[in-house]
């Protein structure tokens, strides 16, 4: 049975007339000790899936499923007091800016204690003691010094990697990394993503990492989920969605990385924007910005096509040729 | 290479910092001896880490400050010794496009007179040949004229960085310094704005400085590339050179850190240990030796110097031939 099983997840904001799907009939499965990607461009839904799972979107905002189950409980259904006590020790979430996710009135212990405490107990020499090997376990050089830093005392890398030992403290058997190394400087991102695989491995748990840089994907997961608009357009394996992408958005995405274009005078790019609350196409989201839009695809949504595992969100997937078509 | 529109020899910025109430002022060499000549319609790329210096380097080029040492030559005007008239006529010819285009905008104002206030500040055209200069311009960069009374948030990102490259070229610049101008975009609208760059410069032969972190961008735009650590200078080259074979470890260590989609083209990771020093307590001798898994016991003793290695290389790096 999967870890995480999320079917026609919707989030939506706004009156219930005229909402704005901010996620828009999402479904996926992640397995246990799986690291899976989820990419997309801004506005696409990946941080408020990752919300919507966490529970942390409030009123006004809708949270809709047929089924959000961790280990096989329905995480909608269940008492509130109980899903509380999941979060932050079963299912953990590691933010984007780690300078503004810890607060800053408080010491990393104090932080890192609160959270042992709360979850596990303990006394104030023991929930030191495992506070300390918490950040030995991220890594962070001096620890038994950092442990009395306020987060101002500390790099962005240092807070990221306190952020991790914040998550990973219970021993989480799911954790959420939304954009863990988008505020870090390469060579400290190089080593954030060794870090958080190596935890990964050691501790045998879920990753969801969700990223707009497709080259992190393409390094560290073993699956990708890709986002257009709220909506899940494509899922692959990784080598077989980098190779041969079967979504005409997966394959725009992919042409625009400069790295697919050295040598040549210019960036293959897809015109147009994201629609946003108002202008949302009747038929597939794509259509108006597809190079290979057909009538049937302003009209018509395609559903997901393909086995599981290997889906795609369009009526012509790119192996049967478009040109075929014509 | 026809006479560099923009020269800058060991050019140096250094800030004194206040430790605390009376103690001693720190010394900041934030920027230490960074000497290039840029050439009409190139592109030179500044790459380096947050503090290596390359936010500094981009105010000493446009002037909004003046370097401690160094010259700075623009067009052949010696900008550190202009006085202040030559100046003003110096700034027109330098313009800068900053990172985060919903920042670099004022909410209050309109498009239009955002395109428009450099040329009211900076020329004695009448409104109207203003207003019909600001929409030739966003007609070329891909702005629709309805766009003109509109307000910065109606805009998306990148279109809100379109106008902020369009008023960049309003006084027709000689270069334009671009900070990290597509770092806050999608991939795909990065795509779009690193293309309109492209073919302004095919146009206007304007000549570029851009700063990034993002190798792969600066793979695809530059010509020329300085790679940057603590405020000096370690690896300088051709584009093509510097990614063929890079030399200097730090360069090595960045390439091999950038994630690539390409399997065949990942390199062995060799992830860094530790992170950049403070400029205020920088390391002694090679500022990189702390990190560098070559350093060898003259790296903490002696302070590499740029040495030239043909074909436009140059690399500050003891162990350069060694480690070949």
């Amino acid at each position: 049975m999967a870890l995480l099983e999320v079917e026609n997840l919707r989030v939506e904001f706004g009156s219930e007339a005229a909402p704005f799907k901010a996620v828009d009939g999402m479904s996926f499965t992640l397995d246990a000790g799986e690291v899976v990607g989820v990419v997309g461009e801004s506005g696409s839904g990946k941080s408020v899936t990752a919300l919507a799972l966490m529970g942390l979107i409030d009123e006004p905002g809708r949270v809709r499923a047929q089924r959000l189950a961790f280990d096989g409980r329905d995480l909608l259904t269940m008492p509130v007091k109980e899903r509380r006590q999941l979060l932050g020790k079963d299912i953990a979430m590691i933010f984007q800016d780690p300078m503004t996710s810890l607060n800053p009135c408080f010491t990393v212990a104090f932080q890192l204690m609160e959270t042992l405490k709360i979850h596990e107990g303990g006394n104030q020499r023991e929930l030191r003691a495992r506070a300390f090997e918490l950040l030995r376990a991220v890594e962070i050089p001096d620890a038994e010094r950092r442990l009395d830093a306020y987060p101002h005392q500390l790099s962005g890398g240092m807070s990221q990697r306190v952020m991790v030992a914040m998550a990973i403290a219970c021993n989480p058997r799911l954790l959420i990394a939304d954009e863990p190394t988008t505020a870090l400087d390469v060579t400290i991102q190089a080593q954030m993503l060794a870090l958080l695989l190596k935890l990964q491995k050691e501790r045998g748990m879920a990753l969801l990492l969700i990223t707009h840089d497709l080259g992190v994907v393409a390094e560290i997961a073993q699956r990708v989920l890709v986002m257009y608009a709220g909506q899940l357009v494509e899922t692959a394996h990784v080598p077989q969605v980098f190779d041969a992408p079967r979504h005409p958005y997966t394959e725009a995405l992919l042409s625009a990385l400069p790295e697919h274009n050295i040598g040549q005078r210019r960036l293959s790019s897809m015109g147009g924007v994201v629609p946003g609350a108002y202008d949302r196409p009747a038929g597939c989201l794509l259509a108006p910005r597809c190079p290979y839009v057909q009538p049937r695809c302003r009209t018509e949504q395609p559903p997901l096509i393909g086995e599981p595992g290997a889906q795609a969100r369009c009526f012509y997937p790119l192996t049967q040729s478009v040109a075929a078509l014509a | 290479m026809n006479a560099p529109v923009l020269e800058a020899q060991a050019l140096a910025k250094h800030y004194s910092v206040s430790t605390g109430f009376l103690k001693p002022k720190a010394l900041a060499r934030a920027l230490d001896g960074v000497s290039f000549a840029l050439a009409a319609g190139h592109t030179l790329a500044v790459v380096g880490e947050s503090g290596c210096g390359k936010s500094t380097l981009a105010r000493q080029l446009t002037m909004i400050e003046a370097p401690t040492s160094g010259t700075l030559n623009l067009n052949g005007a010696d900008v550190t010794h202009a006085d202040a008239t030559l100046k003003k006529q110096l700034r027109q010819q330098v313009q800068m496009v900053f990172q985060n285009p919903f920042a670099s905008l004022n909410p209050r104002k309109k498009i239009g007179h955002a395109l428009e206030e450099p040329l009211a500040i900076n020329t004695p055209l009448s409104a109207e040949a203003r207003t019909q200069k600001a929409r030739a311009m966003m007609a070329r960069v891909g702005l629709r004229p309805e766009h003109h009374a509109r307000y910065p948030h109606m805009f998306s990102g990148g279109q809100r960085q379109r106008v902020a490259i369009a008023r960049a070229l309003m006084l027709q610049p000689k270069v334009v310094v671009l900070d990290e101008p597509v770092s806050a975009l999608d991939v795909s609208i990065q795509a779009q704005v690193l293309n309109l760059l492209m073919d302004l410069q095919d146009e206007t032969r304007v000549a570029y400085v851009f700063i990034s972190h993002n190798l792969a961008v600066v793979e695809l735009i530059a010509d020329e590339v300085l790679v940057m650590y603590l405020g000096k200078v370690v690896e300088q080259a051709p584009k093509t050179t510097l990614f063929a074979t890079p030399r200097h470890p730090y360069t090595r260590a960045l390439l091999a850190s950038t994630p690539r989609i390409d399997a065949s083209a990942r390199q062995t990771r060799q992830v860094l240990t530790g992170e950049l020093p403070s400029p205020l307590n920088p390391p002694s001798g090679c500022a990189f030796h702390k990190r560098c898994p070559f350093a060898v016991p003259r790296c903490e003793a002696e302070v590499p110097v740029l040495e030239a290695l043909g074909g436009g290389q140059r690399v500050a790096c003891h162990r350069v031939h060694e480690i070949g």
